[in-house]
């Protein structure tokens, strides 16, 4: 009886050390639901502004498609196209306008949406690239060289500004030039490298083989040229921004974090094991190389500071990503500068910071800022309450069901 | 180094001459000290790294003082890192070559 009496006791006052923690739970998810709630508001207006900017003043719309307007000016003697087409860059969907004459000339490009690394949008502004297609004839197809370091960036314009002028191609020249593009034509070999990867990981972490080290060293420098040096296949905080916005289902230009990411959750959530910190993030690699040449002391920082600093950056990244409906606006790892040279000049310091460290600490990043250990403490929490939760009511329902045959009066027993 | 003054510049170099003298007097006799046994190809890659290492910095402040900042700051922080880190497995190099001469003796 005394024990159970401290078991229950034990239970309840571990539910109320668990309580700020749930209350940081339930009052995250609100905040991201408000976010992506006003985001989507935000992201309509802005649209509609833009698209507002772009008609000519005493414009009358004659006809109206799902995409194109056509509309006439100078008391119908001009006629002008107001077109939008989409295409799909690196971090996913960009929306793209055109002004087209009667004569399939482009007048005028806006981008209306983008949620493109604020770094690769600079450089396709800075080179121009989008002045480059005004001037141009739709009668061909719209043609202009990529921007190197921006590519796949480049290519979204491109191609949602032909998508953008398919339909006034086919109203004017009767000509249709750009085909349908198949949803699998955004996954490409690395991301099968991704799912051997997570496979050849969760086969080390089972073994008990004599090598295992060397497996697992062979796996990490294996990851560190693919995912790091060779693809920059990272996944942060706007992968995670990408996955809960939905925004990966209109296509991405690059999968493989994403399922980096999802393995990591679910093996996480299924075997409590993080496969990808472990055996998998060229990030982590990179700093235990370094540490293998200094060997630095393992410093645990136990002020609660330097747990919850790290998930209040992420919950804020994450937040902005929703409402500006771009998960890469506040990019602060250092992931992009280390593999890919590409980010602001406060990541380079990070970065090179980071990387000096690694020779004194073991891992720092992954000790201090890595969103992945906020996350990682998020899903674990949230599984260990599910579990509690789950238990509580099979023990309520079984004392319920239990209940009855004790509570049953004697005289109906008979 | 000092575009003002046609007086400052010549000591300054002559000073930094002789700082050079003073590193590598000390690096000497710090080998001394960790008994790191030091020959002369030991001594040419030492050399060697604390040359690029200048020349990095006064590259890095040459294209910062011709406005290029951006250049600058880039190729002082990933030369400069790659530097910093040749050198700590330079370090590791020496000791590990040391070991077993310390064994033996």
């Amino acid at each position: 009886m005394d024990t159970r009496r401290n078991k229950s006791n034990n239970n309840k006052r571990q539910k109320i050390r668990q309580l700020p923690e749930k209350l940081a739970v339930i009052g995250s998810i609100i905040l991201l639901i408000i976010a992506w709630v006003l985001g989507g508001a935000r992201l309509s207006n802005l649209e509609t502004e833009q698209l507002s900017h772009l008609l000519p003043e005493n414009a009358q719309i004659v006809t109206t498609d799902q995409s194109t307007l056509k509309i006439t000016t100078n008391a119908g003697q001009d006629t002008q196209w107001l077109s939008q087409g989409s295409g799909v860059g690196y971090g996913g969907k960009m929306d793209i306008a055109l002004m087209i004459d009667d004569q399939g000339v482009i007048k005028q490009l806006a981008i209306l949406s983008s949620r493109e690394t604020a770094s690769y949008l600079q450089k396709i502004i800075a080179a121009k690239f989008p002045e480059q297609m005004v001037g141009q004839s739709i009668n061909n197809i719209l043609q202009v060289d990529a921007i190197s370091g921006a590519t796949l960036s480049s290519s979204a314009i491109l191609r949602g500004a032909n998508l953008a002028a398919e339909p006034v191609r086919q109203e004017l020249m009767n000509l249709s030039l750009v085909g349908s593009r198949s949803p699998w034509s955004y996954f490409g070999w690395m991301d099968l490298v991704a799912l051997l990867a997570f496979a050849a990981a969760w086969q080390i972490s089972k073994t008990r083989h004599p090598q295992r080290k060397k497996m697992e060293w062979g796996l990490m420098l294996t990851s560190l040229v693919l995912f790091g040096f060779y693809a920059s296949a990272l996944f942060s905080s706007s992968t995670l921004g990408i996955l809960i916005s939905g925004t990966w289902i209109s296509g991405l230009g690059n999968y493989t974090p994403l399922i980096l990411l999802v393995l990591t959750v679910v093996t996480l959530l299924s075997t409590n094991k993080n496969l990808y910190c472990d055996m998998i993030c060229p990030f982590g690699t990179t700093q235990q190389c370094l540490a293998k040449i200094t060997n630095p002391p393992t410093v645990t920082l136990k002020h609660s500071i330097f747990t919850w600093l790290p998930r209040v950056i992420f919950l804020a990244v994450l937040a902005a990503g929703l409402y500006f409906r771009n998960p890469a606006t506040i990019a602060y790892e250092p992931f992009g500068i280390m593999f890919g040279m590409t980010g602001s000049i406060q990541l380079f310091i990070l970065t090179f910071v980071i990387i000096l460290t690694s020779l004194m600490i073991y891992r720092p990043w992954c000790k201090t800022l890595c969103p992945v250990g906020a996350m990682t403490d998020f899903l674990k929490f949230i599984k260990a309450w599910g579990k509690q939760g789950l238990k509580d009511y099979q023990r309520k329902t079984k004392t319920t069901s239990a209940r009855p045959a004790n509570n049953i009066p004697h005289r109906s027993l008979s | 180094m000092f575009p003002q003054s046609t007086l400052l510049d010549p000591p300054f170099w002559m000073l930094l001459g002789a700082l050079q003298v003073l590193v590598f007097a000390g690096a000497g006799q710090w080998a001394k000290h960790v008994q790191l046994a030091m020959n002369w190809w030991k001594w040419s890659l030492v050399g060697g790294w604390w040359f690029s290492l200048l020349l990095t910095i006064a590259g890095a402040f040459t294209l910062l003082g011709e406005n290029e900042g951006n250049a600058g700051w880039y190729f002082l922080g990933f030369v400069g890192t790659g530097l910093i880190v040749g050198g700590a497995i330079l370090l590791k190099v020496l000791f590990v070559l040391n070991k077993p001469a310390a064994n033996q003796s």
